[in-house]
């Protein structure tokens, strides 16, 4: 049976100020075991972050118990929990004239005494962080001259310098692009599964969460917590009920969100698999809606071979080389019919 | 790493270097034989070993323990207040400690009921006085530098506070009589060679306290310029370092500014240089890169000060100024840039 790394029981997480108190969330019950890569989704400012910070000790919770490898963190007290978390957060590193290795010796800070000086030990798993973070070659260079993909698997490194059951992350892709996320949550995912660490991390992603992730913690605009597989958490309609609104709808087919919009025409659509999935896309988008029923339908476009796509409209038949050229056509017929 | 090596060992022999040449130079030109010699013990011609003895070793000493100290501060409240341009004058820690002296002078006059004290007899009052000015501004600025993280609003509150308590002092001289004040005026221009033995007695134990006291806190320190949050999460408790650094700051600046007078620019020059040098910002290396640094300039401002071959002695204030104040702007310039601090 797997261990439980964190464990939220009736956690409130908000601010309190001297005259009132203000609650972000309540009643979070959600654990994450070893080995297990976790994100914690939900729209932008329904308190992801606070609940990290929460968990992190760096505000304190309102009500209920955290606990991390069973013991409650209220109870601990600096290095002791630096020895059970790890973070990495959105805070940008200003200093220049650090190399990468200066800062991913910082994760061992919890081991060392005042000093700080290294140990053997704590020089192994600086390099163990590096190499697994892709770093090898960087230890040398100034953080302030890397990417933000580069300084992100820095920070990354840090953490896992740090040696800690768990890891949180706070919008960890947030500043990179689509290969650097792609390639930072590989690694998340390797991490978890390789040396049986739980990690939280908080995006608001929805496709990399529900690519790579094993949980999802997803959070509504209340602040509430609705935990699960992603998969069960689409065909349930939670993420409908979280993200949808008058504007857009997320479609379970895909899992992608697309737009209410009013159509212009059907679509009849037949042909090539590959081609025909593109031209749909492109067809949607110009709001015209896809139906089975040859009849019904306004227009009937087939793909033939050699990409050429046949449009037949009452009865012209127009041949067009791409879809640009097709949706021209159709929207020059749509416009003649009003 | 070598590299750093290297450079430690060139600024280390650039200081006996400089140290050896401060000795020699001034109004009375003395041979660096008879130096040497009486650096080993050996007997020289009298009024030589007077000189040496009683003004040039003091001055020297005195140059180094100011370089180190100054500039060590300005390191330390660069990375307390994550600021590139924080520094002890400029935060007006120094003129804190300079109201703190003015009180101890000066308010005997206005207020006679109080024990008239001078300069001269009562260095423990003198320094007591110094520091917890010195402590006074720094708690301010401290608690403003809480909520107000912009790097600017910073300096400006740190100079407004400079300017108030500059004030102050204004005030408590003008209901002074003069003779006070005039001795107050002298101890404001800031002077290494007014330092004497017996005050180099104060001066060195408790300055190296603080000197060594900060060589313990590069672990700290480095972990605070990565931020609060991430210090926080490596387990470092940021209100001890805080409450360290700002002590030990108070503690040197206030002794410092006692007996030598307030000295602009080094505290925040010294540092940047050190990081250009050496090229990091890990406080393992900038912490005694810095001191080194401090006390190689320091000398070097002496030197300066003395204007090689007349009589006359310019305010090693304004030498620092003007060595200083450039850097600060290219600093400025460079931050700008690069808009990222260290």
């Amino acid at each position: 049976m797997k261990k439980t790394i964190l464990n939220l029981q009736k956690t409130a997480t908000g601010y309190k100020y001297s005259n009132k108190t203000k609650v972000i969330s309540r009643e979070i019950n959600a654990s994450i075991d070893e080995g297990k890569l976790v994100a914690l989704l939900g729209p932008n400012g329904c308190g992801k972050s606070t609940l990290l910070r929460t968990i992190a000790g760096l505000q304190p919770s309102l009500e209920g118990t955290i606990f991390i490898n069973n013991t409650k963190i209220e109870n601990l007290k600096g290095k002791a929990k630096a020895k059970l978390l790890s973070l990495v957060l959105t805070d940008r590193i200003e200093v220049a004239n650090l190399i990468v290795r200066d800062i991913v010796e910082v994760g061992r800070y919890p081991y060392t005494g005042s000093m700080g000086v290294l140990q053997p030990k704590d020089e192994i798993l600086i390099n163990e962080a590096i190499q697994q973070c892709n770093l090898e070659d960087y230890s040398d260079r100034m953080y302030s001259e890397l990417s933000d993909g580069e300084k992100q698997r820095v920070m990354l490194a840090r953490a896992l310098a740090q040696d800690t059951p768990l890891m949180m992350l706070d919008e960890p892709t947030a500043h990179l692009d689509l290969p650097n996320r792609v390639e930072l949550m590989k690694m998340l995912r390797d991490l978890a599964q390789e040396m049986n660490k739980a990690i939280l991390l908080s995006t608001h992603e929805l496709d990399l969460a529900l690519q790579w992730c094993d949980t999802i913690w997803l959070m509504n605009t209340d602040g509430y917590i609705e935990s699960g597989f992603p998969e069960d958490l689409v065909l349930n309609d939670a993420f409908a009920k979280v993200f949808s609104n008058d504007s857009f709808y997320f479609d379970k087919t895909t899992g992608v969100f697309k737009l209410n919009r009013r159509t212009y025409g059907t679509v009849f659509l037949t042909g090539n698999n590959v081609i025909k999935e593109w031209t749909r896309r492109a067809l949607e988008r110009e709001g015209y809606e896809l139906i089975d029923n040859e009849k019904d339908a306004t227009h009937c476009v087939h793909i033939q071979d050699s990409k050429k796509w046949l449009l037949k409209n009452q009865n012209k038949k127009i041949s067009c080389s791409s879809i640009e050229e097709l949706l021209n056509r159709i929207n020059n017929l749509n416009n003649n019919v009003k | 790493m070598k590299r750093n090596s290297l450079l430690f060992i060139i600024i280390s022999m650039g200081i006996v270097l400089i140290f050896l040449l401060d000795l020699r130079l001034g109004s009375v030109a003395i041979p660096m034989d008879a130096i040497v010699d009486l650096l080993q013990g050996e007997p020289i011609k009298q009024s030589w070993e007077y000189i040496l003895i009683n003004f040039r070793l003091p001055k020297a000493i005195t140059a180094c323990i100011v370089g180190a100290g100054v500039s060590i501060t300005g390191l330390q409240m660069q990375t307390l207040f994550r600021n590139p341009l924080a520094d002890t004058s400029i935060l007006g820690v120094g003129h804190g400690a300079s109201l703190g002296v003015a009180t101890f002078v000066l308010a005997p006059n206005i207020l006679p009921g109080l024990l008239s004290t001078s300069i001269s007899n009562n260095y423990w009052g003198l320094i007591i006085a110094s520091i917890m000015g010195a402590f006074v501004v720094l708690a301010i600025v401290s608690s403003i530098a809480t909520w107000m993280r912009d790097i600017v609003s910073l300096l400006i509150i740190g100079v407004m506070l400079g300017f108030i308590t500059g004030s102050l002092v204004s005030i408590l001289q003008f209901f002074s009589d003069p003779e006070t004040v005039q001795s107050f005026l002298i101890w404001t221009f800031g002077s290494l060679s007014g330092t004497t033995w017996t005050q180099l007695q104060f001066l060195i134990p408790i300055v190296s306290i603080g000197l060594f006291a900060s060589l313990l806190l590069p672990k700290s320190m480095n972990a605070i310029l990565l931020g609060e949050n991430y210090a926080k999460s490596v387990g470092v408790s940021v209100k001890t370092i805080r409450i360290t650094l700002v002590v030990l700051t108070g503690l040197i600046t206030g002794t410092l500014t006692a007996f030598v007078g307030p000295i602009a620019f080094l505290g925040i020059a010294v540092p940047h240089v050190a990081r250009l040098l050496f090229k990091t910002a890990n406080h393992r290396t900038l912490i005694p890169a810095t001191m080194l640094l401090g006390v190689l300039l320091m000398l070097c401002c002496d030197i300066i000060s003395q204007l090689p071959g007349s009589n006359t002695t310019i305010p090693i204030n304004s030498v620092t100024s003007i060595l200083g104040a450039p850097i600060v702007i290219f600093v400025i310039m460079q931050n700008r840039r690069k808009k990222s601090i260290f």
